[in-house]
């Protein structure tokens, strides 16, 4: 079913390479590497480009107004633009400014950039710290009076979240485990992927806790790279490529602001609105069915099967079974992130912008060794973010 | 574009200095201030059913809050919780254009769009300075104050702009801020008395640069039919345009201004403007230094290159003029950052809606908001209002 | 990389020291100021839909409401609902000091008017996790009042209740 004025598709992506220290490049060069293979994936150059959308986190990653700066490298000269900061989901936040504003008709084909280049150190020693300090960083982005002296980052309410749903499902570790061997098993397969290791359940299990409940291979890594998407007009993508991804909808939903009371415990509205005002505005009754692959945002496996159940994907205290028996898996049932999802590549800006982008390779077949073996009608790719903002958008192969 | 979209209802804080009251308000309180008279003005609440608020746009440019994620501070008073927002992270008029692309999509018929920020708890040197990037210019420890300074001077050697031209700038916006119940900064000043401050970076001194005040500005918009039934004065968006100029001030002539020029090109094409002097009949524009009026001035095409000074001297600029700017005092007068391009905003609306008081300018039609962000003019956006359809 | 590339990488240090004034605001101010000189809980009830607001706000976030003046005395017990322990150093925000190790950290449904509570991240005095159960009763144990500052430490830690 359309629902913007004019139809929008997505006619080009490309991702950097990830690692946890891309000291080759800076800030915007490392952006300027995904936009050019983002425009040599559409055959598109700079000067078709005609506004751009900068998803960043000023605050975090070293530049204020960081949009200036990167003006010069993301074909945005004398050219309009977009600034957005919805913390982690804002690489999807980004991709939703462009849809709005082609079907606005404010623009025919919009650049879509994200690119992160925070952590960034080699030396082990140093990595410890520089997680600290990550966590220490997301923790400002927290209420500075209430939240701020007791959280310590996304960590804890992964290791909160992971606590709430052990009492409460009587889930397995090992089924959570599962979920984590998946992802590298994926990850694996995918060229732009970061962490690429072939671990097995036992050392997931036996990994430290770093916030008890939660072990250290159970969360993502500090990851250093770039995504970029464009999107095009209906009459302007049919002349661009002749795989186009439409955009059947988007959707975001936001949440009160304190943490401590948000999110702990447990309380994934905002990830449930979002999915079921996806579902319901498409007429899907059942996402199980009638959704091919869904790239969700997890910065830890917990978060993957958690937000299963939140979003509608099976019932409550289902979902670790569903993953436990495999039916996520890349040629399970139900395929979820078969790219490796943040689990395995993580720079927190580009993360739902690589959501995005994997779910739309899904739907072209041109995923390569991490494509799901399946006809891809449907996909949906997943954010997050903040004090627990999400987007979704729901891609296709027929024109809606 | 596809639906025509208006503004049904503005509303501003008086902006202050709340450090001088020890900041009584936080920021979603400061912001609801501006968030409660819309609401009650227009009679909407945050519905699902397309029957009130689709969604909300909260601005903030984040490192004037010193942390990431800022906007979620006011999720609680623009509605968003389990509703859908977005967040907008640079001045507050980029967050009116992506309202209108959202309403122009044809994804929400009402959006609310609100911004909000305490300048006084910032140390505003060092929050510039983090603008710029840590190889080149970082280190040489500008800031936004210096380089206009590099601009200025730059224009002024150019074009034979004077010294006392710029600070009859600062003048005239203090006196039109007299009429501006909303406006910090309304004293009588005179060009010595500008000139005369304390000098911060040549030749910009302290009474040339924006005041550093708090407060909010929210407005609501909404595609035709529903907005002629919200109000019986709504103001339509006939045009807007924005565009980044390049980022190292080395690479441009900093007497140009290219970027605005873009963008009101753009914005003017949108709205049929082709004498935008004879036909804009009041203008509110993002003036954070004195000189910025008589440049933007030219990029706006209401004179030639290099004749600022001059269309300043001519009085055209004045209430009463041919063409007046800045009504309001602009942020010479004090706007808040982020708040800024929204209150020039609100102020064209005002203008439009004959609500604007003692500094009505008689039968306005046609109104131009502009704003600004980024060093020496960076990025540029031009707004076109109009009171008929 | 090659190790030439890698021996080329020059680090600078371009970092800016900010120090930002962050106002409690009228609200919050008052629920501080309440712990600091009253050792009291006072949070806010929406008037419409009743939810309770812990820290007390302008709007009810849910219905959006003014809370007004509809003030709640909440605690000083609750129920725990969930803990972690942190394992990792980890940095104070406020301070930049690093905390070796915290004790465990929990989400506390603080007593609240009818049956209605609030929810808060903070300590536990009890730090032996086999003795940490969901539902467990708490009580707020305040610093002296000299050492209050009006903030949420003003509370060290909930300690475990026998009811």
């Amino acid at each position: 079913m359309a629902r913007f004025g004019r139809r929008v598709a997505v006619v080009g992506v490309g991702l950097s390479h990830c690692d946890r220290s891309r000291s080759d490049v800076n800030k915007v060069e490392l952006a300027n590497e995904s936009i050019r293979r983002c425009l040599d994936d559409a055959q598109l150059s700079m000067s078709d480009i005609e506004e751009v959308m900068v998803a960043e986190i000023d605050s975090l990653f070293g530049v204020g107004q960081s949009q200036m700066w990167y003006t010069d490298d993301i074909a945005c000269y004398l050219k309009p633009g977009v600034k957005v900061e919805t913390g982690g989901s804002v690489g999807g936040s980004a991709c939703h400014s462009a849809v709005h504003h082609v079907a606005a008709g404010a623009c025919d084909v919009a650049l879509v950039t994200a690119t992160s280049k925070g952590g960034g150190t080699r030396e082990p020693i140093e990595r410890f710290v520089a997680g600290a300090r990550a966590q220490a960083a997301m923790t400002a982005g927290m209420h500075p009076i209430w939240d701020r002296w007791v959280f310590v980052g996304p960590l804890m309410l992964f290791a909160f979240m992971a606590n709430d749903y052990l009492m409460r499902s009587g889930c397995t570790r090992e089924a959570i485990a599962k979920c984590r061997v998946k992802a590298a098993k994926n990850a694996m397969k995918n060229p732009y992927g970061h962490l690429k290791r072939d671990i097995t359940v036992e050392d997931v299990l036996n990994s430290p806790f770093i916030i008890w409940p939660l072990r250290l291979l159970e969360f993502c890594p500090i990851s250093q790279g770039s995504a970029a998407m464009i999107f095009a007009s209906e009459e302007k993508a049919k002349k661009i490529t002749n795989k186009p991804v439409w955009v059947e909808d988007i959707v975001s939903a936001h949440s009160k602001q304190y943490w401590t009371d948000a999110m702990v415990p447990i309380d994934w509205g905002s990830q449930e609105a979002g999915a079921v005002a996806l579902w319901k505005r498409n007429g899907i009754t059942n996402p199980w069915k009638e959704i091919d692959v869904f790239e969700m945002y997890d910065p830890s496996s917990w978060a993957e099967v958690i937000w299963m159940e939140w979003m509608h994907l099976c019932g409550k205290g289902e979902a670790w079974k569903l993953v436990d028996r495999g039916a996520t898996e890349i040629d399970g049932e139900f395929p979820i992130n078969p790219s490796g999802g943040v689990v395995s590549t993580n720079p927190g800006v580009p993360s739902t912008t690589m959501r995005y982008v994997e779910a739309a390779l899904q739907v072209r077949g041109d995923a390569g060794e991490h494509q799901v073996p399946r006809e891809v009608k449907r996909a949906v790719g997943h954010g997050f973010g903040g004090t627990n903002w999400n987007t979704f958008i729901l891609l296709s192969k027929d024109m809606p | 574009m596809a639906r025509r979209v208006a503004i049904v209802a503005v509303a501003q804080t008086k902006y202050d200095d709340l450090s001088q009251t020890n900041w009584k308000y936080n920021w979603e309180e400061l912001l609801y201030q501006s968030v409660k008279p819309v609401l009650e003005e227009t009679g909407l609440t945050f519905t699902e059913d397309g029957t009130g608020i689709d969604a909300s746009i909260s601005c903030h440019d984040s490192i004037w809050a010193g942390s990431p994620f800022s906007a979620g501070k006011t999720d609680d008073v623009l509605g968003t919780h389990f509703r859908p927002g977005e967040k907008i992270d640079a001045d507050g008029a980029m967050g009116v254009t992506e309202a209108l692309c959202q309403i122009a999509s044809g994804d929400f018929d009402i959006v609310i769009v609100g911004g909000v920020n305490i300048d006084s708890a910032a140390p505003r040197n060092k929050v510039e300075n983090y603008c710029f990037d840590p190889f080149y210019q970082r280190l040489m420890g500008l800031d936004m104050t210096s380089a206009a300074a590099l601009q200025a001077q730059r224009y002024m050697y150019r074009y034979g702009i004077t010294r006392e031209q710029c600070a009859r700038v600062v003048v005239k916006s203090r006196r039109n801020a007299k009429n501006n119940p909303y406006a910090f900064a309304t004293e009588d000043l005179t060009v010595e008395d500008v000139l005369r401050s304390k000098m911060l970076a040549y030749p910009i001194t302290a009474l040339e640069i924006k005041p550093m005040v708090d407060g909010s500005c929210t407005m609501i918009l909404a595609e035709e039919e529903k907005a002629k039934r919200i109000t019986d004065k709504p103001i339509w968006i006939k045009g807007i345009k924005n565009c980044y100029d390049g980022y190292y001030l080395g690479d441009r002539d900093l007497a140009d201004c290219k970027s605005l020029e873009v963008a009101a090109q753009g914005a003017y094409q949108t709205a049929g403007i082709t004498d935008p002097r004879k036909e804009i009949d009041v203008a509110d524009i993002g003036a954070y230094f004195s000189y910025h009026e008589l440049l933007w001035c030219e990029g706006l095409g209401f004179c030639g290159k290099g004749e600022g000074g001059k269309l300043l001297d001519s009085g055209a600029t004045e209430m009463g003029g041919e063409i007046p700017i800045n009504p309001s005092g602009g942020a010479l007068a004090g706007s808040p950052y982020t708040v800024e391009g929204l209150a020039r905003i609100a102020e064209a609306v005002l203008q439009l809606r004959g609500e604007a008081g003692a500094r009505q300018v008689p039968e306005a039609k046609t109104a131009l908001a502009h704003a600004t962000l980024g060093a020496c003019g960076q990025w540029q956006q031009v707004m076109i209002l109009g009171k008929e359809i | 990389m090659t190790e030439k590339q890698q021996a080329e990488v020059l680090p600078i240090i371009a970092g800016v020291d900010f120090r930002f004034k962050y106002p409690a605001g009228v609200y919050m101010s008052k629920c501080l100021h309440e712990m600091k000189e009253n050792a009291r809980f006072l949070g806010i009830q929406c008037p419409k839909c009743k939810a309770i607001w812990w820290p007390p706000q302008v709007v009810c976030s849910y219905c959006h409401s003014e809370t007004g003046t509809n003030w709640v005395e909440l605690g000083p017990r609750g129920t725990v609902i969930n803990w972690v322990v942190v394992h990792i150093p980890a940095i104070d925000p406020r301070t930049g000091e690093v905390k070796a190790t915290q004790p465990p950290a929990a989400t506390i449904r603080l007593d609240g008017p009818e049956g209605r509570g609030a929810n808060w991240l903070h300590f536990l005095e009890e730090t032996d996790l086999d003795k940490i159960k969901k539902g467990m009763r708490v009580e707020a144990v305040f610093k002296p009042k000299e050492e209050r500052e009006g903030q949420a430490s003003d509370v060290m830690f909930f300690r475990t209740v026998e009811e």
